[in-house]
């Protein structure tokens, strides 16, 4: 079984020659990253925790996935309640904002993330993942920017959500 | 996210009919939080006509879409019309569907359907009109 594809050399079991610039750029990547990984670590965890404490004090039933601080520096995932992950991503995408819903490796599933049911939740919460991820060219207006659409923007899948004109009706329901 | 044609885009981002209908005269519920797409068709019938249709929806854009079109595709239709709302139909109406969503498709007409046979069961129990 060769483990490259390619010419016929090492009796084409590995073929291919190392890509030396590449083999020192990503050295050089990995230098300049732990020079900076501290400055790195700050910036990122103010902006994921500015949104941590924005986002569910503007946005009801609106629920953090996993620990509030032994995370991803840069991570905040969320559920929405009440509405699907797709749609809330979609508007946010008019608004200039890009996130994820569910997990990447299997957004073409359509299904619930298999983690957050593993966890626990419930599968119409599941279904209402949110993930946000910062990178070092994100600041705090972008954080403050996300606070500001977000909201409309979940309201106005709700307005259309059986689920929730259900819970609104009972008081409860829903997930 | 699949790539969308404009059609289900449009719809997706102006919704029409969304909403619910005071004393229905059908409902059809469809979906479950499982599978990702729950619809609520409310319908309101007059002379055997769809004088109003409304719906609700949790799911995908393509879901919402589907909902949309199906809603504005059976306004006014006769009962008889209505049930020739299928999948493949919405599904060419919105401009193509991405495969793996066309399952949301077949649930907006399904909902349609089941408003439909709610309202001629509670006709066949002598409801009203």
């Amino acid at each position: 079984m060769p483990l490259l594809d390619g010419g016929v050399q090492e009796g084409g079991r590995r073929a291919g020659t190392e890509n030396i610039p590449a083999i020192a750029g990503l050295g050089k990547a990995a230098e300049l990253a732990r020079e900076n990984m501290a400055a790195r670590v700050k910036h990122l965890s103010r902006l994921r925790n500015r949104l941590l404490a924005g986002l569910p004090a503007r946005i009801e039933h609106m629920v953090l996935t996993g620990h509030p601080e032994n995370r991803l520096p840069g991570n905040a995932s969320f559920c929405v309640e009440f509405i699907e992950g797709e749609g809330m991503l979609m508007l946010l995408n008019s608004q200039g904002v890009a996130v994820t819903s569910g997990s990447a490796c299997t957004s073409r599933a359509l299904k619930a993330s298999h983690v957050l049911l593993a966890m626990g939740l419930p599968h119409a919460l599941a279904q209402g993942s949110v993930l946000f991820t910062f990178g070092i060219d994100n600041s705090e207006e972008d954080v403050d920017y996300v606070i500001e659409v977000m909201p409309p923007i979940v309201e106005r899948l709700r307005q259309m959500s059986p689920l929730y004109a259900k819970f609104s009706k009972k008081g409860k329901g829903g997930a | 996210m699949p790539i969308y044609s404009e059609k289900v885009m449009e719809h997706f981002m102006n919704p029409r009919n969304v909403g619910e209908i005071e004393n229905p005269d059908g409902v059809g519920e469809i979906g479950n939080p499982v599978c990702g797409d729950m619809m609520t068709f409310y319908i309101k019938v007059k002379d055997n006509r769809l004088e109003d249709v409304k719906f609700k929806t949790f799911g995908c854009g393509a879901a919402i879409a589907v909902s949309s079109m199906v809603s504005e595709m059976a306004m006014g239709k006769t009962l008889d019309e209505a049930r020739e709302i299928t999948p493949k139909r919405v599904a060419d109406e919105l401009e193509g569907l991405p495969k793996n969503k066309f399952h949301c498709s077949n649930l907006g007409a399904q909902a349609l359907n089941k408003a439909i046979d709610d309202y001629l069961e509670k006709q066949a129990k002598g409801g009203k009109k």
